[in-house]
């Protein structure tokens, strides 16, 4: 064959990256299934002197609709727009393994299981017969271990001569009784008479209760069925998924020796679980990891970012100056050079830092440990556990952390995510907090500051709920086997992360630069800013002290130093109090942070998002801020 | 006149808590179909259920509001219940079919001495029902959602399944099936009717 395009199919955890890494290295590239934001990531490489795509779906547990990665992966599936499939099936759980594997075999599609993790299964005594699996499966299966390497050469053999499978397989057929049977019989007939699908497996879907499929019958399911069937099987579905499951138990019987070992010690991981999943100590979990995550970014991403701006801002001068340039040019190109070293200083110093730290999380299998922990708690927030990984980006950048919010299932969980960034702050705001209130008002102050942000940003996203429901959802989730990282996986994982920043967060800090630039040079921002402040009234500060405030919106990095600029002082502490001070950190740090963060949300969510964050944020924190300022005074 | 309404309406408000499991909508098309009876009294109903706050109306759809799906799930409890009671006391084949009748008029306190008295008789539990460290075996999964059951499946919960509590959190369970731990909420363990008696043994 010429060409070849491969689909990788298979459980979360099943190993489904690594063997992508191992077959097509860092050549891959992450892109969005149309109309979804779930990540599907494809590569192109050579097997056997043969060009093959290799398209990983997203890890489902079994091919139902019920979330939209099973969707996406379904969609993929019954488009047939591919050569081959490859299974990828974990040897330590078989059995519920296989029941995506049945499923996958009833649709007649050419597929070769990949048995993963198998020395991992003879570890815990389970040995697997590939044979006996290959003819209960009715297709080829091989092991392979994407670590090693091993039997990575045989699937390159099959992905090469895949023409050759597509005749030989033919699809399963899992007897179910004579019920269903004939059931199956009667929606057969009633099916279109042509078809993309094998017409077993589109009645099959029909009776399982997918729409799509019944959309394809004339008459509701409920009326084709024979009375007989509906009587003895009033829940026709459930008994045909419990008879594939049962089919998926006898096969992996068949075909595994389980000998038990004896005299083995608890292992590490047991005891580790047992603090991490515990009531009592679980939420050690939960403050390491917030503590952890923070002081990394701050500390680490915080010098890299110094450093590589540092470094950036040199080129920029030494550009502008070797060209000689002057005037509105040498303005604009500055504005756009700065943006572009910002974003690469946010680049290097915190999202690949956070892609590094969650991609070993991820692979370690701690992640969903703390996935778990911190379930309960933003449950209170309407949302689920995963949303951690979003909100923990937002310490390092708010702009990346819009767009982690794809992770969530829905649009509803990814705004009120989202609207928490309004309070929690992220480097830049923490670096006003730390710079600023810190440093001039006292340590307490800062740490206050802090606090009522995170607070805030909570209760945000809180009050939001009034505007944007989530409706709650069954929790169900996996926790995976403790597995050591492969630092190479890691850090491809975490390139192919790093894509979706680079691609679109460093031209909107271009972007931002260039508009900023033009607006100070025609003047508008003077413009903008006047007739805000008569808020120093409310907030208690000099008339000129809300300048820097309004202006940071459009350059947060630049608030500290414009407040020095506007009071014409480095000395702070005698045109300020420390309450003032504290005021003006409160004000800074609660709101949508910067306009490069708005037009994030705007890509994202679209412009009426945009605004209503951006609003309402400004007015919250505006809110806040006063009343506490209003307050103290009120008190003194 | 009244009882009748009031009986449609504990039915609807089940039938959407049903019908909205993936995606917390009923259609109101669905819904017609599944809760037999005249339009007038549907438009009737949910026009009730709306002004008590127990739903909202989307277009065509659907939702329960929080104290809609209070109501809802503790109807659906008491079915589930009833249901179970007339199979594993009786043997009842009918047993569905009682429950939708006695679901309505049923009162608490029998509710709670029907319990009793089941629990004494079988050893059929919920998985919530498991001590810490408890092994037991799967016997049935009764999620009206086949979407979810086709994923618990995949998952591993499956009956005849070997199932280990690993541990108790508050309103989550952690527990051991094919040597993973899966973690789930009490919505989903209330549904997996385990016995710690292995069946081999006992039949």
């Amino acid at each position: 064959m010429e060409s070849v395009k491969v689909l990788l199919v298979g459980q979360p955890n099943s190993g489904k990256s690594s063997l992508l890494n191992a077959l097509a290295g860092a050549k891959a590239i992450v892109s969005n299934y149309p109309g979804t934001t779930v990540e599907v990531t494809k590569a192109k490489t050579l097997l056997e002197r043969v060009e093959v795509e290799i398209i990983d779906t997203p890890g489902i547990y079994s091919l139902s609709d019920a979330t939209l990665e099973e969707k996406v992966t379904k969609e993929y599936i019954l488009e047939g727009d591919y050569d081959l499939v490859v299974n990828l099936v974990d040897a330590t759980s078989l059995e519920r393994g296989l029941y995506l594997t049945l499923q996958l075999r009833e649709t007649g599609i050419p597929l070769v299981v990949a048995l993963n993790f198998v020395e991992d299964a003879r570890r815990k005594g389970v040995v697997s017969n590939i044979n006996k699996l290959s003819d209960g499966l009715g297709a080829p299966v091989i092991t392979i271990n994407p670590l090693t390497g091993h039997g990575l050469k045989a699937l390159s053999l099959i992905i090469s001569e895949a023409d050759k499978l597509q005749t030989e397989v033919k699809p399963l057929i899992i007897q179910y009784d004579d019920h269903i049977e004939e059931a199956l019989k009667e929606i057969h007939s009633k099916l279109p008479p042509t078809m993309k699908m094998y017409r077993r497996f589109a009645a099959l879907r029909a009776l399982e209760g997918d729409e799509e499929f019944n959309s394809l019958l004339t008459d509701p399911i409920d009326k084709l069925l024979p009375e007989e069937v509906k009587k003895y099987h009033p829940d026709l579905s459930g008994d045909i998924m419990l008879t594939r499951y049962g089919c998926a138990s006898v096969i992996s019987k068949q075909c595994i020796k389980v000998t038990s070992i004896r005299g083995l010690k608890e292992p590490f991981s047991e005891r580790l679980d047992r603090v991490l999943i515990n009531p009592r100590y679980g939420w050690i979990l939960c403050l390491s990891t917030l503590i952890a995550i923070f002081y990394i970014m701050l500390v680490l991403g915080g010098f890299l970012q110094d450093k590589s701006v540092e470094a950036a801002e040199a080129m920029v001068d030494w550009i502008i100056k070797s060209w000689s340039l002057t005037g509105v040019a040498a303005d604009i190109l500055g504005n756009a050079l700065s943006g572009a070293a910002s974003g690469v200083g946010i680049a290097l110093a915190y999202v690949l830092i956070f892609y590094i730290l969650l991609s070993l999380l991820e692979d370690t299998g701690l992640l969903s440990r703390i996935v778990l922990s911190f379930s309960r708690f933003l449950a209170k927030l309407d949302l689920p556990g995963n949303a951690v990984v979003p909100m923990m980006l937002n310490f390092g950048c708010t702009v990346p952390a819009i767009s982690a919010t794809r992770i969530l299932r829905n649009r509803a969980e990814r705004l009120r995510a989202t609207a928490t960034y309004v309070g929690i702050p992220c480097s830049s705001r923490t670096a006003i907090i730390m710079g600023l209130v810190a440093s001039y008002a006292g340590v307490n102050y800062a740490i206050a500051t802090y606090v009522i942000a995170i607070v805030s940003g909570l209760l945000f996203s809180k009050i939001s709920g009034l505007f944007v429901k989530v409706e709650p959802s069954p929790f169900l989730l996996e926790l995976p086997p403790y597995r050591k990282p492969l630092l190479h996986n890691v850090a491809v994982k975490s390139w192919i992360r790093m894509q979706d920043f680079v691609k679109v967060v460093i031209p909107l800090l271009i972007f931002g630069g260039v508009v900023y630039g033009l607006m100070e040079y025609v003047g508008l921002v003077d413009f903008l800013i006047l007739p805000l402040t008569p808020l120093s009234l409310w907030l208690r500060l000099p008339p000129e002290a809300v300048v820097p405030l309004i202006y940071g919106y459009l350059q947060k990095d630049l608030t500290i130093s414009m407040l020095f600029t506007v009071l014409g002082t480095t000395d702070i502490s005698s045109y300020l109090s420390s309450t003032q001070l504290f005021i003006f950190g409160l004000q800074a740090s609660i709101q949508f942070p910067c306009i490069i963060a708005s037009s994030m949300a705007w890509k994202e969510f679209g412009w009426k998002v945009a605004v209503y964050l951006t609003i309402s944020g400004f007015v919250y924190g505006v809110l806040i801020a006063g009343l506490i300022a209003n307050f103290v005074v009120a008190l003194c | 006149m009244n009882d009748i309404l009031k009986m449609y309406k504990e039915d609807l408000l089940r039938a959407i808590l049903e019908f909205g499991r993936g995606n917390g909508e009923a259609d109101a098309n669905d819904l017609l179909v599944d809760v037999a009876g005249e339009q007038r009294l549907f438009e009737q109903a949910t026009l009730e259920m709306e002004k008590e706050k127990l739903i909202r109306r989307k277009g065509e759809c659907i939702v329960l509001t929080p104290s809609g799906r209070e109501a809802a799930e503790k109807i659906y409890a008491k079915h589930r219940f009833i249901e179970k009671y007339f199979i594993e006391v009786f043997n009842e084949t009918n047993a569905h079919i009682l429950a939708h009748a006695l679901e309505h008029c049923i009162s608490d306190s029998l509710l709670a001495k029907m319990q009793g008295e089941l629990a004494l008789m079988s050893d059929t539990l919920n998985l919530s029902d498991l001590k810490t460290g408890e092994q037991a075996v799967i016997l049935a999964i009764a999620v009206p959602d086949k979407k979810l059951l086709s994923r618990l499946l995949g998952i591993g919960l499956s009956p005849r399944s070997k199932v280990k509590l690993f541990e108790k959190l508050p309103g989550q369970l952690v527990v051991e099936v094919e040597g993973r731990k899966i973690a789930l909420d009490m919505f989903i363990a209330d549904k997996v009717l385990v016995s710690k008696e292995d069946p081999k043994k006992a039949g």
